[in-house]
């Protein structure tokens, strides 16, 4: 017998392109972006990068009374947005003992620590001492934890560019089994130094050399155009809960999630699988006591990979998918990397609360014309079983259905 | 290390409170009193050690951390402060 399907009961986020839900479900229906030079401390150097960052961030009042001066902008950022989800879910009236939390993302402070670093480079015996903390991503557990009172387990955990989804998927089985009445899910925001950029960028997989004369172009997953993924910073919670106990405390349900799947390739590389693609697709449906033709919207992966979104499509391709609508969720938010599978299941859940789905910026010649692609306008559509597919370095292939409740 | 010798305690106490006012905004107006202590002022052990490392930077004095750890208020750190700089 399966289990009553975990249900995702809050939700936060902040994104260049809006700070909440409210902001952000507006940006996700005008298809909006803000792709330019990044400018942001100890990000930029003599070569600058394309992408996308946050405006300044406004903390919650009640955060206040709380120093967070020695806090990277990737702890911020959780506190922001998990103080919404927080808020969505009424987590005040669940005991604290029954919130677990996990943060998907491993070594996400680099530009936080670069800069620590920098400032102390010609004394390194006056490094701050909470550099100490901030190396370890255990560093945003202990914060969300200590602000938010959370007594249940908590811990981070690292799957590359699947992070955020990996962490919805250890969340979706501690609320399944049992372990957890609630588990917070902070999809964290990868706050990347010149040092990371410019080796994703040596790497081959963050674009744009092609687009540097026209910044607000170059972020275009799925185009014959594209030349690798464009950054976006950003951080997503999610709030899955227990079937039952979500229902008896009358909690507002926002989605359900019948079934996951993960599948590793045995590959430490970069480079994208068919057959584990494959693989997890049908998994997933496996899981989730569904075919094919049950899914009514695709949120891909879709990061402007030369290699990976062809690959992707293959995989949808062979696994019966071509037909169901599919977007770009990067091509608005930027990829936010650790970040990008929680920000994407919100995508999914406000289009299915919403009925529509969002247009795929700079889709001019998509790679294979016969998908069921929405581009420049968005859809007005009713969504009630859609898939959310993420991937990482080292072989790592992450997918989850996500349903109407 | 090259701040010179017989530096005055008022610049000792004016870099620490101006390190405390950086760390802790909330402290910006604040006016500090014989006897306030860090602890007593709000900090936790992290912050206490993060001042300290930014006011032993401040002056360039290379001291264990330890060292430090005997004052009981901020007199009494700026007097261990200021005599271990006149000391070097």
């Amino acid at each position: 017998m399966r289990n009553s399907p975990a249900l995702i009961t809050g939700m936060g986020a902040v994104t260049a392109i809006g700070q909440d839900i409210t902001a952000i479900s507006q940006s996700l229906k005008k298809g909006t972006s803000v792709f330019s030079f990044m400018t942001r401390e100890g990000r930029c150097s003599d070569d600058l990068f394309i992408g996308a960052e946050l405006p300044a961030l406004t903390m919650p009042t009640q955060f206040d009374a709380y120093n967070l001066s020695t806090c990277s902008l990737s702890a911020k950022a959780a506190l922001v947005a998990l103080q919404q989800a927080w808020t969505d879910a009424r987590l005040d009236t669940v005991e604290p003992e029954k919130i677990g939390l996990i943060v998907g993302g491993s070594n996400v402070q680099q530009r936080h620590l670069n800069n620590l670093r920098d400032k102390r480079k010609n004394a390194p015996y006056f490094i701050q001492p909470s550099y100490a903390l901030n190396f370890m991503d255990s560093d945003i557990c202990g914060i969300c934890t200590e602000l938010f009172g959370i007594r249940g387990s908590a811990f981070s955990l690292g799957g590359a560019s699947a992070s955020g989804q990996l962490a919805v998927i250890e969340a979706a089985k501690a609320v399944t089994s049992g372990a957890l009445d609630v588990c917070v899910v902070v999809g964290a925001l990868m706050d990347l130094s010149y040092w990371e950029c410019h080796a994703f960028s040596s790497l081959g997989a963050m674009g744009s050399s092609r687009f540097s004369d026209a910044p607000t172009q170059a972020c275009r997953p799925f185009d014959q155009q594209r030349d690798g993924f464009i950054y976006g910073e950003g951080c997503g919670v999610l709030v899955l809960e227990r079937h039952q106990h979500a229902l008896q405390r009358g909690a507002h349900l926002r989605g359900a999630i019948p079934g996951c799947a993960v599948v590793m390739d045995g590959n430490r590389n970069p480079d994208p699988s068919l057959a584990g693609e494959i693989a997890v697709i049908q998994q997933v449906l496996h899981n989730s006591a569904m075919t094919a033709s049950d899914i009514d919207y695709i949120n891909p992966h879709g990061s402007g990979s030369v290699l990976g979104d062809d690959t992707e499509l293959q995989a949808l391709a062979k696994t019966g998918l071509r037909s169901a609508p599919l977007n770009a969720t990067k091509s608005l938010f930027g990829h936010a990397l650790s970040a990008a599978g929680c920000l994407e299941i919100i995508a999914t859940l406000i289009q299915m609360e919403q009925g529509f789905l969002h247009p795929s910026l700079n889709l001019d010649n998509p790679i294979q014309a016969d998908f069921n692609w929405v581009t420049t306008t968005r859809h007005e559509t009713n969504i009630k079983q859609a898939l959310s597919l993420s991937y990482g370095f080292g072989g790592l292939n992450t997918a989850v259905c996500i349903i109407k409740p | 290390m090259n701040i010179a010798v017989n530096v005055e305690r008022s610049r000792v106490q004016a870099v620490v409170l101006d390190c405390i006012r950086q760390l802790v905004p909330t402290l910006q107006d604040h006016t500090f009193k014989q006897g306030d202590s860090l602890a007593a002022l709000g900090m936790n052990s992290m912050e206490r050690v993060e001042i300290i490392v930014d006011i032993l930077a401040a002056l360039s004095l290379r001291i264990p951390m330890t060292d430090t750890m005997s004052a009981t208020n901020l007199d009494e750190l700026i007097d261990l402060l200021h005599d271990r700089l006149n000391r070097r």
